[in-house]
């Protein structure tokens, strides 16, 4: 059967190589590392030059990736055993941080553990589709309705934390990743189609109950120049160091936005517009193509499963990576509302780079193990 | 297998796996597609768009206003020039505790109660990265001490600019004006887009007058700034072009005896050079000190001045109307010789009264018991006004009106400064006008003293009186002498406009008046023969005085008696030398008893200092040649 091919093409490497006896995907490993390289210049370009938080960012991509190679040597069976407890710790840490996390712009997202900052959401963001994952491998697929039951309430539960915080832009993104790995687990059409009808019909209700800035937000991006100087300012600086940036960029340090501190947010949320304008159209092109390539080599590694377990896992980071692309581009191009998530491995920011590692680790783990099917 | 399956199928698993993940890849295509498209459109389409946007974000345009013109006298003194002024200046945004930093600011140097009151208002609406001017003017003590403590407080800064500053204060107000901030009418006009908030534009006088020619160009300073408005680096300097210089044609001492001879006395001075139109001195009092004006004036200091009664805002020169009085009756006398009225030997006996036939109203001679035999010599030297009475009467009004129009009475002077006034010629077209009545023989009787209901202006009175020293020929009066460029430092000088000649059919005449007018001061029973003693040149003049109230006007000797505010107007008219005039002169003393007494001083010491500094030798006329003109 030529469907079944790829399952069972896998034939042991008779004389490995150091990166295949350590388990690592060579080609995905040296685009992250590209990506990374990528993203400390933007950084160095956006920080006028100065190396401090360059550095500080090389150590967290260090530890990213010494975090990766060390995952990458489990067993699968241990990415099984440890996904409700993960799932269970999020979960934890999300009451937690609504108890006593750092309250920054309104909203409680961070907990502050002396030498690091943790942000639970970062943590939830993977946990929840290994536990899915794992959730939905165990039963048969297409899921019938029980599973489907008992996955939505798994999103159910970090998504009303989420949303508690407040937290809109994570929230969206909590639910969507769910919703992808049921959708790829073969979720019958007609749940689909109800569920997008209960959302639209659920839109003003949702409305209703949004807080005040959540509104603003929408408008703002509906119309920018609502507020030129207020909160409709990050949209349109950011399109206007886009735009300056034009086809080959200004070069590196120079650009007025940045430079002069026109742009907010420049080295994190709104590092692709520093991109855009000290490289141009063709370097912010590139970068997307390097993510492009990082997430088509891990979905080639996700066709090359053995099982549905390692499939839904390496599909769930290809979205995850591809989600946060596109929404975080949009977003600085002014097309998406401004959500406040980061470019992974290029925006400034500790957790999401060791949680995005760490995942990349499970993906190149569960592909190079000699695993067999553990539901067979 | 539609029914669920009791068993994992990993074949089946595998393929709905791959066929959701085409799904969600194409779905994938299309969103980046979509991306692609957009950061095209940002950065290729809308590029030059977006370019301009970031260059408006970094790029300030700042306007850098041009020196003004300097103003000098015909001799190069100074009248109007720009100085430095400090003021002290608070940057926010550097500084951590304003309260704080501004009592320190006070340990050092005094700061007023309103400058502080203007300062907290201003740092309300301004915004945090704009500078706050604290303290304006700021005294060179106050410099000095601050510039020592200055590193001690960090965002307060001592800024420089040019304020403009007239050193002889009083002297010539009225006549230069002075400058001012603008006003906010007048910045939205705007021409040319020269002005901004915080320009200075001329308010009065020749400031105002001559604004275009004096403010110059302002040049512009593009600079950089960061996202605080804060100056990054200096893009572009285009300077200013400054103002051009003028040279007035006014005689700075002249001014200043005119200003100091008139005293605490209500009146003006206007001087006169009877070849060229130009203004040798003009002077109003009282006056006020420009300077106080120029960087907006307090209000209780404009109060004082508007409220007083004397008016020391209102230019005299210019605007003051006054009845000419006996001032009038050289000009008179001219027009009943060309009208061939009388000759110079005609006589007329004056008994102190008039009477017009056919009625009983008595119109009195100055001199109750009269003057006698009366030739037109002796009607001017002694100012007899029954020989007047007669010479109005005969030459009748349309004549006195058609002849006099010519020297500029009743006329707005087309000088060059705003707010002449045009005072009046009576005639009975302007009467029906103005007054809505019937012109009536009486009329014409005291306009022939220059009284009812004649007025003019020192300026038209001295124009006049330039015209008849330069023989008929009558200059568009001006204060402007050169123009200065100071770009090329070449100094253009601006020319005499002739406005008017009169042509007499025997040109002698002008002579003859002239010469009666000498009188008036050569001659022990002239009117003006107080002023001749040790006067150095032949000069020639007229006495005025013109009513106030019906008192009785023979005993003016004892006119320390009647109140100031009932005491006659004095006027004095005079020119000199005989017999080439180079100076004419108009001098109007309200309340100044007598033109003799209080006018006649000031136009003496004026026109002597003026010949003197000409270098013009004394007594130099000759005598006789005169006579000989009169023989014929």
């Amino acid at each position: 059967m030529n469907d079944s091919s790829a399952y069972i093409r896998h034939t042991p490497n008779l004389n490995p190589s150091l990166l295949s006896r350590l388990h690592i995907d060579g080609p995905l490993l040296l685009e992250l590392v590209l990506l990374s390289a990528m993203g400390l210049i933007a950084l160095f370009g956006a920080d006028h030059g100065e190396l401090e938080l360059v550095v500080r960012q090389l150590i967290r991509i260090l530890l990213g990736f010494a975090v990766l190679v060390a995952v990458a040597q489990l067993p699968p069976a241990y990415y099984r055993l440890a996904a409700p407890w993960l799932y269970l710790a999020a979960l934890i840490l999300l009451i937690v941080v609504l108890a006593f996390g750092q309250r920054s712009l309104g909203a409680q997202r961070w907990l502050d553990l002396g030498f690091v900052r943790l942000q639970p959401t970062e943590l939830m963001l993977l946990a929840l589709p290994l536990m899915l994952t794992r959730h939905l491998s165990n039963h048969t697929l297409p899921p019938d309705w029980r599973t489907v039951a008992t996955s939505l309430l798994l999103i159910a539960m970090p998504l009303a934390l989420i949303l508690k915080e407040p937290d809109l832009g994570s929230a969206l993104l909590i639910g969507v990743i769910g919703i992808f790995c049921l959708f790829v687990s073969g979720l019958n059409w007609r749940y689909l189609a109800i569920g997008a009808v209960i959302l639209c019909a659920a839109a003003p209700i949702a409305w209703h109950f949004m807080h005040q800035y959540q509104k603003e937000r929408i408008l703002i991006f509906l119309n920018p120049e609502r507020d030129p100087l207020g909160a409709g300012y990050h949209i349109i600086q950011s399109q206007i160091a886009l735009g300056s940036g034009g086809l080959f960029g200004q070069g590196l340090l120079h650009g007025s936005q940045t430079q002069l501190d026109f742009l907010p947010e420049s080295t994190t949320d709104f590092i692709f517009a520093v991109i855009g304008e000290q490289f141009g159209f063709l370097g912010a092109l590139a970068l997307v193509m390097i993510f492009l390539l990082v997430i088509q080599r891990t979905l080639r590694s996700a066709i090359r499963m053995p099982d549905h377990f390692g499939r839904l896992w390496a599909a769930s980071m290809a979205f995850i990576t591809f989600l946060y692309v596109v929404v975080n581009i949009g977003m600085v191009s002014g097309l998406l509302p401004v959500v406040g998530e980061p470019l992974p491995l290029v925006s400034f920011g500790g957790s999401s780079v060791v949680t995005l590692m760490a995942g990349f680790g499970v993906v190149m783990g569960l592909e190079h193990h000699q695993s067999t099917s553990w539901n067979t | 297998m539609t029914e669920a399956a009791p068993l994992k199928n990993p074949i089946q698993e595998y393929r709905i796996f791959r066929r959701r993940i085409l799904v969600a890849v194409a779905i994938g295509v299309i969103l980046v597609l979509t991306l692609t498209f957009r950061l095209l459109d940002l950065q290729i389409l809308q590029h030059p768009y977006y370019d301009t946007l970031a260059l408006g974000n970094r790029i300030r345009t700042l306007p850098i206003n041009p020196p003004r013109g300097i103003l000098y006298d015909r001799h190069g003194i100074v009248l109007a020039e720009n100085v430095p002024s400090y003021e002290l200046v608070v940057h926010r945004d550097d500084i951590r505790n304003l309260k704080d930093t501004l009592h320190r600011i006070e340990s050092i140097v005094p700061i007023r109660r309103q400058d502080l009151r203007l300062f907290w208002q201003l740092v309300r609406v301004e915004p945090p990265y704009e500078p706050v001017p604290l303290q304006r003017d700021l005294s060179t003590t106050s410099v000095a001490r601050l510039a020592v403590n200055l590193n001690h407080l960090p965002g307060v800064s001592i800024r420089a600019h040019l304020k403009r500053f007239y050193p002889l204060g009083p002297i010539g107000a009225h006549l230069l004006g002075y400058v001012g901030p603008i006003h906010s009418g007048e910045l939205r006009r705007n021409p040319g887009h020269l002005y901004n908030a915080e320009s200075d534009v001329g308010q009065d006088g020749f400031e105002q007058s001559y604004e275009n020619l004096l403010y110059g160009i302002p040049g512009i300073r593009e600079v950089e700034v960061n996202v605080q408005g804060r100056l990054v680096r200096v893009v572009h300097t285009q300077p200013p072009v400054p103002g051009d210089s003028v040279y007035l044609t006014i005689d700075a001492r002249l001014q200043a005896i005119a200003h100091e001879m008139l005293g605490q006395n209500a009146g003006a001075v206007v001087a006169v050079d009877p070849h060229t139109g130009g203004i040798l001195a003009m002077a109003s009092t009282p006056s006020f000190n420009p300077n106080r004006f120029v960087n907006g004036i307090r209000e209780a200091t404009y109060r004082k001045l508007s409220d007083n009664l004397l008016q020391p805002l209102f230019n005299r020169a210019l605007q003051g109307e006054y009845a000419p009085a006996s001032t009038i009756k050289p000009f008179l006398a001219l027009a009943v010789l060309d009208d061939h009225v009388i000759t110079t030997r005609t006589t007329i006996f004056c008994p102190g009264t008039f009477v017009l036939p056919g009625t009983t109203h008595v119109y009195h001679d100055w001199q109750p018991w009269g003057h006698g035999i009366t030739n037109l010599r002796k009607a001017l030297t002694q100012s007899v006004d029954v020989f007047f009475y007669h010479m109005a009467v005969d030459l009748g009004i349309h004549r006195i009106d058609a002849f006099l129009r010519p020297f500029g009475f009743g006329q707005k002077p087309d000088i060059d400064l705003a707010g002449a006034r045009a005072g009046v010629l009576p005639s009975p077209g302007w009467k029906l006008k103005h007054m809505g009545g019937p012109w009536y023989e009486g009329d014409t009787v005291i306009s022939g003293i220059g009284q009812g209901y004649w007025l003019v202006t020192p300026l038209q009175m001295a124009v006049a009186v330039g015209t008849i020293a330069a023989r008929g020929h009558r200059y568009r009066p001006r204060v402007i002498h050169a123009i200065a460029n100071p770009t090329n430092h070449r100094v253009y000088p601006v020319l005499p406009e002739p406005a008017r000649t009169i042509r007499l059919d025997r040109p002698g005449l002008w002579r003859i008046v002239a010469r009666d007018m000498e009188s008036v001061i050569k001659n022990p029973t002239g009117t003006a023969h107080g002023i001749d003693y040790g006067l150095k040149y032949a000069l020639a003049g007229k006495t005025g005085t013109a009513q106030i109230s019906n008192r009785d006007r023979s005993d003016f000797m004892n006119y320390h008696l009647i109140p100031k505010s009932e005491r006659d107007n004095a006027v004095f008219i005079a020119f000199g030398p005989i017999p080439h005039p180079e100076i004419a002169v108009a001098v109007f003393v309200q309340h100044g008893v007598a033109g003799a007494l209080t006018a006649a001083p000031i136009a003496r010491r004026i026109i002597e200092t003026y010949l003197e500094e000409r270098g013009i030798p004394p007594h130099q006329y000759p005598y006789r040649s005169l006579d000989r003109d009169r023989g014929s």
